[in-house]
């Protein structure tokens, strides 16, 4: 993937976050929250901005966050539900997609 | 500015390393609140501690005095004017949420509860043991009691109505910035009179202390009738509720507003039929369904003589339900589309202002202001028009550049600001501090804004606790 095909996932994945209000109503009912927000999707939403828009974080981590989430998508449902459908399922799908696609690049594949 | 490994060993040293994150995911996702912008980098705290217990937070409290460390608190992080997050580098994240305990006494009319205790939880509880809880926030599937008890809201409740919630705390335990722990009030179901320390703290917005726990009175749960209504002009519902209270009946539990294009998408969600005009919803209550029966008829009086296109109540329970869904899930407005484009919310004002003026400040909604950013949004309004509360949300699609989007935001802002100040009013749901100080600040004036930070100071003289909320940092 060269780099203008990243930048548009990334811009793909923010502009799904720009629409999450970040109203948390997510986080509660997410099976792998055990009470710190990265276990939940508003925390893994999040996460991966931070990554995307200042470069903050350690990749092998924000891998772990984004890939502890069992995709059940109960989460897609309730924010359609309750708020602003910023559709998180499919946004933690895409990013854990960026994270392979950025692997990818640096091995220069 | 203290070592970040070093104070994440000494929080965990002091509640439990369980109990401690030094991530910056997790520290930047706590710093985060539901306002725009997102929590500036160089400000993202360098720990969040979530103790367990009362004296796992004076800990902490007393640590960071001690350190001279910035305390910003947090219940779910779901504020709208920026209160939970950090103004300053280099400080503390300290959830209540792990405050979960529940202590029946109802033989005492009231509950003893952790700040951390979720409203929606709370709700079926109370409700399972035939109470009601008086207050509904919009974010109450995830924010805590002592979220609303910081801030004294009742959400979409009718103040007349129902009361604020400081008139359902008997009493408070609270940690002092120098973590010493106090207990306020009384385990009477009558309120002291004078001297009251539980209003240091509810409504205080976590400036002169840490809300630990809430003796909570219970009130039984009252039977309810449904009435809706539509309009065709949104002033029309103003007229209706200004005619309500004109004639003297008994104030709704809920009188809400929601204008009939916001109204579409949270209608055909549910499917629901296409609005015939801006929905009026009213909760009329009583302790017998006949006379909450009989109030919900004069509402629908009240509605027909101002205008309304249709207005009846509603029986069935699924669209008691929907109805209600459709105005209380305020968010599913912004599943609207503008072409192929979603839309995104950019900028939004909270005001309750007087009775007489509500049709007003509609007006002034919608065209009676000069900024040019706003003009350029779609602007739904909503709100709690039986309150007197109104909100407007500027919408605009995602694809709009992010400096125009800050700017409809600023120009919200300072519409807020004008319509408080025109109308001698204030917010009437989330709070004062934070972005609102420049407002607050020109409202009371300066000699009143002194006053508050002379007690800031003599409660908290190393400003550890929200420094910076009551200065208004990073809003001037």
């Amino acid at each position: 993937m060269n780099s203008a095909e990243l930048t548009k996932l990334e811009k793909e994945i923010t502009d799904n976050i720009q629409r999450c209000w970040k109203c948390r109503m997510c986080v509660a009912m997410c099976p792998t929250y055990e009470g710190w927000f990265t276990q939940s999707t508003a925390g893994r939403l999040m996460a991966v901005n931070l990554y995307i828009k200042h470069g903050l974080g350690d990749l092998a981590e924000l891998s772990d966050i984004l890939y502890a989430c069992t995709t059940c998508r109960r989460c897609q449902e309730r924010c359609r539900e309750l708020s602003t459908d910023c559709r998180p399922a499919d946004t933690i799908l895409k990013a854990r997609q960026y994270l392979v696609q950025l692997a990818e690049s640096a091995e220069g594949r | 500015m203290i070592d970040e490994n070093r104070l994440v060993a000494d929080l965990a040293a002091l509640v439990g390393k369980e109990n401690v994150s030094g991530s910056i995911f997790e520290r930047m996702s706590y710093g985060q609140d539901a306002a725009q912008p997102d929590v500036d980098p160089e400000k993202i705290p360098l720990a969040v501690a979530k103790p367990v217990t009362t004296e796992g937070v004076s800990r902490v409290v007393r640590y960071a005095n001690e350190h001279k460390i910035p305390v910003y608190i947090h219940g779910a992080g779901t504020a709208f004017k920026g209160s939970p997050k950090p103004k300053r580098p280099g400080s503390i994240l300290l959830s209540t949420q792990g405050l979960t305990t529940i202590e029946p006494h109802e033989e005492d009319m009231y509950y003893e509860l952790g700040a951390g205790v979720n409203q929606y939880d709370l709700e079926k509880m109370l409700l399972s043991r035939g109470y009601m809880l008086p207050l509904t926030i919009g974010s109450k599937f995830s924010s805590t009691i002592g979220g609303a008890v910081a801030i004294n809201t009742i959400g979409h409740m009718v103040d007349i109505c129902i009361g604020k919630v400081i008139d359902y705390v008997m009493g408070l335990e609270v940690v002092l910035p120098n973590g010493e722990i106090i207990e306020t009030g009384t385990r009477s179901i009558r309120r002291p009179a004078g001297i009251d320390y539980t209003r240091f703290f509810a409504g205080m917005e976590g400036v002169f202390g840490v809300i630990t726990k809430i003796r909570f009175r219970v009130i039984p749960n009252p039977k309810k009738a449904y009435v809706v209504g539509f309009f065709p002009e949104l002033t029309d519902i103003a007229h209706a509720f200004q005619r309500y209270y004109r004639e003297k009946l008994p104030p709704p539990l809920y009188g809400e507003l929601l204008d009939k294009v916001a109204a579409e998408a949270p209608f055909a969600l549910r499917g629901l039929p296409r609005p015939k005009g801006h929905m009026g919803l009213v909760i009329n209550i009583s302790y017998t369904q006949t006379e909450a029966d009989r109030q919900a008829e004069e509402t629908v009086r009240v509605f027909k003589a101002e205008g309304a296109i249709e207005a009846f109540v509603v029986k069935s329970e699924n669209e008691q339900r929907d109805y209600w869904d459709a105005r209380d899930n305020i968010l599913n407005i912004l599943q609207a589309r503008e072409g192929e484009d979603r839309l995104v919310m950019a900028g939004a004002v909270e005001s309750a202002v007087p009775l007489s003026h509500v049709d007003d400040v509609i007006e002034y909604l919608q065209t009676g202001h000069d900024y040019p950013a706003l003009k350029k949004a779609r602007l739904f309004i909503y709100g709690h028009v039986g309150t007197c509360d109104l909100h407007g949300m500027w919408v605009t699609p995602v694809s709009m550049a992010l400096e125009e989007r800050a700017q409809i935001s600023r120009e919200a802002v300072m519409l807020e600001g004008d319509i408080n100040y025109k109308w001698g009013c204030a917010s009437g749901e989330i709070g004062q501090t934070a972005s609102r100080m420049p407002f607050f600040k020109k409202r009371y004036g300066m000699a009143a804004h002194g006053m508050l930070m002379n007690v800031k100071r003599a409660i908290d003289p190393n400003n550890i606790l929200n420094p910076g909320n009551l200065e208004g940092e990073g809003y001037e």
